[in-house]
């Protein structure tokens, strides 16, 4: 599968987290490819990981079990699950390249130091795989490209017209394709309004979480008369890290000074449930819901996901304030169950 | 009845917030503690025990700021404070050794929070709204070994309304430059919490130079104790050394501290304990024992006893870090607490779990999955292949800590059991 995504020649790297800096592993000359996984479920994986891991991440092992990773991979130590997916990584895969970058909470000064330090070993580690020099130029030019993918999954925006389903699957393409595919393909192109599945006019409904594998249980809120109006997840509306920079914010200096930027891109972008900025995190969720209409909200985490269970009574406090309902489905990432599911969004789009 | 037994006898059930919050109460507590039936007959015990009892009562009736802190966060920096260190982690094992969990599983469970998180967390949370904790003037944590301290706590900092501070630990440390980041965020906690403690930072750090000279001298006897319970045939239970946790965890910077190890030691090299964990024969099935156990009433260790097995040794009641500089109190317990081998890559900690099998010539490991706890069963497997690797054979035991309503007693007996069979 990660195969037929890669359009050029170039290396493939894998990655998994949103908070991992793919514009230096594109400077590396590395194609950043997100990992989602294997269909089905994987007896080895939840054996070598246990039950009560974030199937998300014991999906990730099987597919590196059975070699359809990249032979390079990217970890972030964002969470529990996480920095142990890693350790199995390293252990049980067989990967020519490994490296887990630290994710601090905070974003103080000394936090901000600790991403840095991280990212700089990474380039480091990583031109002595690949041989190729991570300069400041190729590590500008890959920002820039990142920055025209962002604009692009930007313009999907509210505004733009397009169905829930279609606009995740567009995300999930720019993280598994190198930027300029990306761009060649829809950039300039604003878009997709002629030739795609439109909103239909329904219930408004956010869906929060994690990360979907695919697009069927936007496409069953769909079905049951929804409209999803926005997608609160790392891999959508948290995915941005560019959105509110402009090309002329890049520094012009060195190498060192590009990796601070970088740094503080990341680490400003909008919050995951991890971290300690949570009224941030808040602020963004309940802005999202209020600029999108929501009428419901639709809660999906991956299971065993800590930071969003930890989250979840105070987003579903405020949510309940704001008098706006909410659906909790708990996600084993995998596309089973659909039936119960469906069942579950029919009554709650019933109920609004 | 021990101490904790009687305690828990008379008082589980008059237990109320405000009981918690009364002089009268603790008197009578210390009081029950100090009287010689009641005086466990280790002296080091007799240390350790007044230390929390005088700590805890100290926490409910405000003496000083208290200072909720998880497990690897430096003590010496809150003694050297004069801030008094409360550990909400150890106040659920109580809660669950007092049959008081449950009720707090249940709160944690009505305010929203998942039965799929850390039942040591859901009662923190579970107490905390039924104000049966001490109020916090401030929260900290590291961001190691686990995600529930810094989540939970920033939910509970929200609540009580006071400052939370979560440290930042970089899972690798390769020079001073990943270490000075983790330095500069303790001197920042320092720096808000020495105001509200009445000193001056200048006299703050001095007094965290003297609390990390105790470190260092408890240190020195904690080494000592180590290199003895490796003695063959063992010389103590491992049940008793998971029970010292709470020491290791809580009084690194005081006296007590130094006493404590200093007195261990004594007991040791003077025979004090009873030899192999009370199995009639001490050299059969030594077990290394990882990460935790159940806290509530269980009968695992009556269960070992009776099958002749002896846990000789486990992972987590060890003196972790090198000996540290005072004149550089920050730096050096950045480099404590990243030294903790949960801080890193699980490679880290499988050297150590190596290390400790064959130090103690163990026969078999046993390593306990606490239900809700993703950094330690996340790689379960691999220290078991690792152990393999060197001849040992591991038991992965899935279980609860806190949660009895989620214990299978019968079903752990069983597993054992034939895990005992194995290592015929």
């Amino acid at each position: 599968m990660m195969k037929d995504v890669n359009r050029n020649n170039s290396m493939q790297a894998g990655w998994l987290c949103a908070y991992t800096p793919l514009e230096i592993m594109a400077a590396a000359g590395l194609t950043p490819v997100r990992l989602f996984g294997v269909e089905g479920g994987s007896e080895i994986a939840d054996n070598l990981m246990g039950q009560n891991i974030c199937p998300y991440v014991r999906s990730c092992l099987a597919q590196g079990l059975g070699g359809e990773a990249p032979d390079a991979v990217v970890f972030a130590g964002c969470c529990d699950s996480m920095r142990r997916l890693y350790d199995a990584w390293s252990y049980y895969c067989d990967s020519r390249f490994t490296f887990m970058i630290d994710v601090p909470r905070g974003k103080g000064p000394a936090s901000l130091a600790i991403y840095r330090n991280s990212i700089r070993k990474l380039a480091d580690k990583l031109e002595n795989y690949t041989g190729e020099a991570i300069t400041a130029e190729n590590l500008k030019d890959a920002i820039r490209q990142r920055m025209k993918v962002e604009a692009v999954l930007d313009s999907t925006s509210p505004g733009a017209g397009l169905n829930g389903s279609r606009k995740h699957q567009l995300f999930i393409e720019a993280q598994q394709q190198d930027s300029r595919t990306f761009i060649s393909g829809y950039g300039d192109n604003p878009f997709l309004n002629k030739r795609n599945p439109k909103q239909r006019n329904g219930k408004n409904i956010t869906i929060s979480g994690n990360l979907l594998k695919s697009e069927i249980l936007i496409g069953m809120v769909e079905e049951c008369g929804g409209t999803v109006c926005a997608l609160d997840l790392c891999s959508v509306e948290r995915f941005f890290t560019w959105r509110d920079i402009s090309h002329d914010m890049i520094p012009g200096g060195g190498l060192d000074e590009l990796l601070g930027f970088l740094t503080q891109s990341y680490i400003s972008r909008s919050p995951c449930p991890r971290t300690l900025y949570r009224k941030t995190r808040l602020d963004n969720f309940l802005g999202l819901l209020r600029s999108s209409g929501s009428n419901g909200v639709i809660y999906i985490p991956l299971m065993f996901c800590d930071p969003f269970l930890y989250e979840l009574p105070e987003l579903k406090r405020k949510t309940d304030e704001l008098g706006i309902p909410g659906l909790l489905l708990q996600s084993n990432y995998q596309n089973d169950s659909i039936g119960q599911i469906r069942t579950r969004i029919e009554a709650f789009m019933e109920m609004l | 009845m021990g101490l904790a037994e009687h305690l828990v006898e008379k008082y589980k059930n008059k237990a109320s917030p405000s009981l918690l919050r009364s002089s009268k109460f603790w008197n009578t507590v210390i009081k029950i503690a100090n009287n010689p039936i009641n005086k466990p007959s280790s002296e080091a015990d007799h240390v350790s025990a007044n230390f929390m009892l005088n700590m805890t009562r100290d926490a409910f009736l405000r003496r000083k700021p208290v200072v909720w802190a998880n497990l690897l966060f430096p003590s010496e920096l809150l003694h050297g404070l004069d801030t008094i260190g409360f550990f909400p982690e150890f106040a659920a094992a109580v809660a669950a050794m007092t049959g008081l969990s449950e009720r707090f599983l249940q709160t944690a469970d009505a305010a929203g929070f998942s039965q799929d998180l850390c039942s040591f967390h859901r009662v923190i949370i579970g107490a905390a709204l039924e104000s049966f904790l001490p109020e916090p003037d401030y929260i900290v944590c590291s961001s190691t070994p686990c995600d529930s301290a810094p989540l939970s706590f920033m939910f509970l900092a929200d609540h009580y309304n006071v400052p939370n501070f979560c440290i930042d630990i970089p899972s690798r440390i390769d020079s001073n430059e990943d270490l000075e980041p983790v330095s500069q965020q303790l001197e920042e906690f320092t720096l808000a919490v020495s105001g509200a403690a009445g000193a001056g930072k200048q006299e703050a750090v001095k007094k965290i130079g003297e609390a990390v000279t105790l470190s260092n001298e408890a240190r020195g006897y904690a080494l000592q104790m180590e290199s003895l319970i490796e003695n063959h045939p063992p010389l103590i239970n491992g049940w008793d050394a998971i029970g010292n946790l709470s020491v290791l965890i809580a009084t690194p910077g005081t006296q007590s501290s130094v006493e404590y190890f200093r007195n261990m030691v004594d007991d040791l090299k003077n025979g004090r304990f009873e030899p192999g964990g009370n199995t009639k024969d001490p050299n059969r099935y030594k077990l290394l024992w990882m990460h935790l156990r159940p806290y509530f009433r269980n009968g695992i260790d009556e269960f070992l006893k009776d099958n002749q097995a002896a846990v000789v040794c486990e992972e987590y009641s060890r003196w972790y870090g090198p000996e540290m500089d005072p004149g550089d109190p920050f730096l050096s317990l950045a480099e404590k607490m990243a030294a903790h081998p949960l801080a890193g890559s699980s490679r880290r900690r499988m050297e150590v779990i190596k290390e400790l099998a064959r130090n103690h010539e163990v026969d078999g490991a046993v390593h306990f999955n606490h239900r809700g706890c993703r950094q330690s069963c996340g790689c379960a497997q691999q220290v078991k292949d690792e152990l393999a690797s060197i001849g040992i054979k591991t038991l992965i035991l899935d279980g609860e800590c806190i949660d009895e309503s989620e214990h299978r007693e019968g079903q752990l007996m069983t597993r054992l059991e034939a895990f005992f069979e194995t290592l015929e």
